[in-house]
């Protein structure tokens, strides 16, 4: 399941990047930069969704106690950091030659930047708050906090003046993307939907054996 | 034992970071023509100061940032598995080893 998982994901992100350097349209107003956008958008939404799943799997975690909810949230935020950084790395990039800056204290920017902080946040807090239950707890309070700003970022564009464009994706949308761009998108975040819950399934595997190290390692310093 | 390598790895991963930002850095500087210190916010839009050829610079930017922080994800999770095979393999050693005694 893991290495279908695994080949679909590889196939599909090949998909990906023939279809936005060579395949899709190019758009009149922003030109090539605009292409940028079937990478940073993805990445946004996984950095979205990955919190909730931080914040899904902790109550989950302090409803049931159950350390394999623990392993998912943790392995979630592991990997929220990775995608949180790439929105904003990419956005700076995307941001120069559209906005004629690499940064600029936009309400979208700025509830995304929070995020990654939260993500750090509760990074931190798994390593240095005591190890067992209580750690976990401490962390699952920030991972709810950090839930809250998914809905904040997808919305700011509609609740504050920003200098993004309207939402042209989600339930909410005001407008919509050419065909061929839609598809181009929609492969897009497929391939990277799935190679995120690859990469998931892999961390929460490797997280579930150092919980298990670490037991064994507490076992033993109890005993001698 | 176990703290020695939490120890080693954490400082590994201190180590690596100034190479990667290092990195970053080179790559953007090569690849979009940064300059941090220069950069001015009130500077217009590049795009239609440059042509569309000028803007794939920041298209192969992005794509090569993104593919190096997967990778690097991925080196990382295969360094932190091959450690934990060694972790075990030294328990079950040591386990022998109690047992015999």
């Amino acid at each position: 399941m893991r290495t279908a998982l695994f080949i679909i994901s590889a196939f599909l992100m090949l998909c990906t990047i023939y279809m936005i350097f060579i395949w899709v349209p190019t758009e009149q107003n922003l030109g090539v930069s605009q292409r940028i956008f079937y990478f940073h958008v993805p990445l946004a939404w996984i950095g979205m969704v990955s919190i909730i799943v931080v914040g899904v799997a902790s109550i989950a975690h302090l409803v049931s106690g159950d350390n394999k909810w623990d392993a998912l949230a943790y392995s979630s935020a592991e990997l929220g950091v990775i995608f949180a950084t790439l929105i904003l790395v990419t956005g700076a990039i995307w941001a120069k030659p559209v906005w004629g800056v690499w940064w600029s204290w936009d309400p979208k920017l700025t509830t995304t930047l929070i995020l990654w902080f939260i993500y750090i946040g509760y990074l931190m807090v798994r390593a240095y708050s005591p190890s067992g239950s209580q750690g976990r707890r401490y962390a699952s309070v920030v991972a709810l906090l950090g839930a809250i700003d998914a809905p904040l970022i997808y919305l700011a564009s509609i609740w504050w003046r920003t200098a993004h464009p309207d939402l042209n994706i989600g339930p909410l949308a005001e407008s919509s993307l050419d065909s061929d761009m839609l598809l181009t998108f929609v492969v897009a975040l497929l391939a990277f939907t799935l190679f995120y819950i690859y990469l998931l399934w892999e961390r929460v595997r490797i997280r579930m054996v150092e919980d298990t190290l670490d037991e064994v390692y507490q076992y033993a310093s109890v005993s001698t | 034992m176990r703290f020695i390598n939490m120890l080693q790895y954490r400082l590994n991963k201190f180590v690596i970071v100034p190479f990667v930002l290092a990195g970053i850095l080179f790559i953007c500087k090569d690849f979009v023509g940064m300059n941090f210190l220069s950069a001015d916010p009130l500077v217009g839009s590049s795009s239609e100061a440059d042509g569309p050829a000028d803007n794939l610079k920041f298209l192969f930017a992005v794509f090569f940032i993104t593919w190096l922080a997967f990778f690097a994800y991925i080196f990382f999770l295969s360094k932190r598995l091959s450690g934990m095979k060694r972790e075990v393999e030294e328990l079950r050693k040591s386990m022998a080893v109690s047992s015999q005694e």
